[in-house]
């Protein structure tokens, strides 16, 4: 392998570590900035430096917010008997854009999974707990994604929310809008007639 | 089912080399050690997605050439429609492609091509450990059924996580909590696996009775059972029996940590005249009856697929006499057959059909 001056070198290895990041790319980036104006290459830098100072987690939550509680959790028009808890702050976003959910959110910070080393108690969801005891909720709705690690997640967290009386609710998951039932796999496929919904 | 034409590349002990098959019977031949049985296991890939002889693609590279990659291309007709299957494998991955698209997950490839291979290896169903079984049995269901292949991928899935929940350090109530979760969505799962299995089971059971009993001479009589955590089951609650006893366990699988109960650690329980075949079946008797389960396993593709899978034989006809030899490919006689061994005057002699033969050495085809 190729080694290049330390301070490049670093810079590659600094992208590597950056989630679907290979050496490959890593390098394209690197030399990417390097050939950046140096005001450019200066703005990138201090925006990483200006996030990682403001940006917190919400500590109502679990969103990455500038303000404590987070915007979402400060708006008092939303609907409080509600929480939506998905996987990543990310997702927030994502449901937001729908602008069918009006109730608030909890962000776990990923799923439970064992071989990768996080377990019950690595994930944000002892202060969900905490939410529900303490707050007036009459659903939660899991949010997290259907793969095997999402789905006993949610099952295990709707252990955990059991003895509490709400109702637990899991989104359907199915065919995207626009593609066709032919050519849908069948992991999905199935996915979809396990969320089907009665409609006469 | 036909295979028109194999395009190797970079694949096993070919750099590149094409070979073309005739719909009948086609004869590979050459010395031990050239590259017969390459051929049928990059055939048998096509409708697998894996290898019958590592689970490693990398082995498969052509260690001698510079490259770091290996292609299949095969060409074949499925219900008189041409079709194209290629299977590539580099640093980045495999990556399965039919008909030139890219299928984004593997089980896209099952029930596209099928083909059924028979090996001297296959002895191991009868004599080999409890996994042979296993392998045999799941390897076939998910080449009629890929709704079966994902279903393992899922269970195989989370069996990884609960035995590394087991192997993790300290014992707490969210960690039992969690395992009993585990537990019921593996009760779910892995009571569908063995669902299927014991289906599938139900009709091998009778039909490699009639088999075996015929090229037996009438003489043996096979039986085949399901063997769940040590007890043979029906298709009874499977998820509730399965539920049960994973409760029982759980306590000596926090011990030892590992996990004990599920279709992982099942087996199937072969018995020629009563006798378990694995401890008690003479030399002839585990090859009738490797014969006997892959001839049944033939039909049963043929009626859930409808359509003929490609035959392959390895090195398998020389061990059987001339009359057997005969009954076999008599019995496929619609099928195409590929067939390998060293001495092509001693396979098939008198055969009044045409047959193609393909002649390799050292990683070429011969003409
Ligand atoms: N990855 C590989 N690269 C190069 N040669 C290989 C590789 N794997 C196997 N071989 C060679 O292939 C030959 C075995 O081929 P095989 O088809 O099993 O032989 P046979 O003709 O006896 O069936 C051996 O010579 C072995 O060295
Ligand atoms: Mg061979
Ligand atoms: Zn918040």
């Amino acid at each position: 392998m190729i080694r290049y001056t330390s301070s490049i070198e670093k810079l590659i290895e600094s992208f590597m570590k950056l989630p679907g990041i290979g050496r490959k790319t890593a390098k394209r980036l690197a030399f990417h900035i390097l050939e950046m104006p140096k005001e450019k290459a200066e703005e990138i830098a201090q925006s990483i430096l200006d996030a990682r100072k403001n940006i917190i987690t919400c500590s109502v939550c679990g969103d990455l917010t500038d303000t404590d509680p987070c915007r979402i959790c400060s708006d008092k028009r939303r609907d409080s008997a509600l929480i939506c808890v998905v996987q990543e702050p990310g997702d927030i976003m994502a449901m937001e854009r729908t602008g069918q959910y009006f109730g608030y959110y909890h962000v776990l910070h990923g799923v439970i999974s064992p071989m990768d080393g996080i377990g019950p108690n690595d994930i944000n969801l002892k202060s969900l707990l905490t939410r529900v005891s303490e707050n007036d909720i009459k659903e939660v709705i899991l949010a997290v994604n259907p793969t095997v690690e999402g789905e006993a997640t949610a099952m295990y967290i709707s252990k955990l929310l059991a003895p509490f009386g709400v109702t637990v609710s899991r989104i359907a998951h199915g065919i995207p809008v626009g593609s066709d039932i032919e050519y849908t796999d069948e992991v999905t496929l199935a996915k979809a007639i396990e969320g089907r919904r009665v409609i006469r | 089912m036909i295979v028109k034409s194999l395009t190797l590349t970079n694949f096993r002990n070919y750099v590149q080399q094409t070979v073309e098959f005739d719909n009948g019977i086609n004869i590979i031949h050459g010395k031990n050690g050239q590259g017969k049985t390459n051929i049928l296991e990059s055939i048998f890939m096509c409708s697998a997605a894996k290898s019958p002889r590592t689970s490693n693609f990398k082995e498969m590279v052509n260690m001698d050439t510079n490259d770091d990659f290996f292609v299949i291309s095969m060409d074949y007709s499925f219900r008189d429609m041409d079709s194209n299957i290629k299977i590539k494998y580099d640093n980045r991955g495999k990556t399965f492609i039919y008909n030139d698209i890219v299928l984004d997950k593997v089980g896209e490839l099952m029930t596209r091509f099928l083909s059924i291979l028979f090996t001297p290896e296959d002895l191991y169903i009868i004599k080999g450990g409890p996994e042979c079984r296993r392998r045999f049995l799941d390897m076939f269901i998910c080449q009629v059924d890929k709704g079966y292949f994902y279903l393992l991928q899922k269970y195989n899935r989370l069996l990884k996580q609960k035995s590394s929940c087991l192997k993790a350090d300290a014992d707490s109530s969210e960690k039992e909590t969690y395992i009993h979760v585990l537990n019921d969505y593996m009760a779910d799962i892995g009571s569908k696996v063995i669902d299927k299995r014991l289906s599938v089971l139900r009709e091998m059971k009778e039909k490699t009775y009639a088999i075996h009993k015929n090229i037996s001479n009438g003489l043996e009589e096979i039986d085949l059972n399901y063997v769940f955590s040590g007890k043979k089951i029906d298709d009874h609650n499977v998820k509730e029996t399965m539920n049960q006893k994973l409760d029982e366990s759980l306590e000596k699988e926090l011990l030892r940590k590992v996990c004990l109960v599920g279709p992982h650690r099942d087996d199937i329980e072969i018995r020629i005249n009563e006798k378990d075949a694995r401890t008690f079946g003479s030399q002839g008797q585990i090859r009738t009856a490797a014969l006997s389960l892959k001839l049944c396993q033939a039909d049963i593709m043929e009626k859930k697929c409808g359509e003929k899978p490609v035959v392959l034989l390895d090195d398998v006809l020389s061990e059987l006499d001339i009359g057997r030899q005969r009954a076999i490919v008599e019995k496929f006689q619609k099928n195409q057959i590929i067939i390998t061994c060293t001495d092509k005057e001693k396979i098939l002699e008198n055969n009044n059909g045409s047959i193609r033969y393909i002649f390799v050495q050292k990683g070429k085809i011969i003409v």
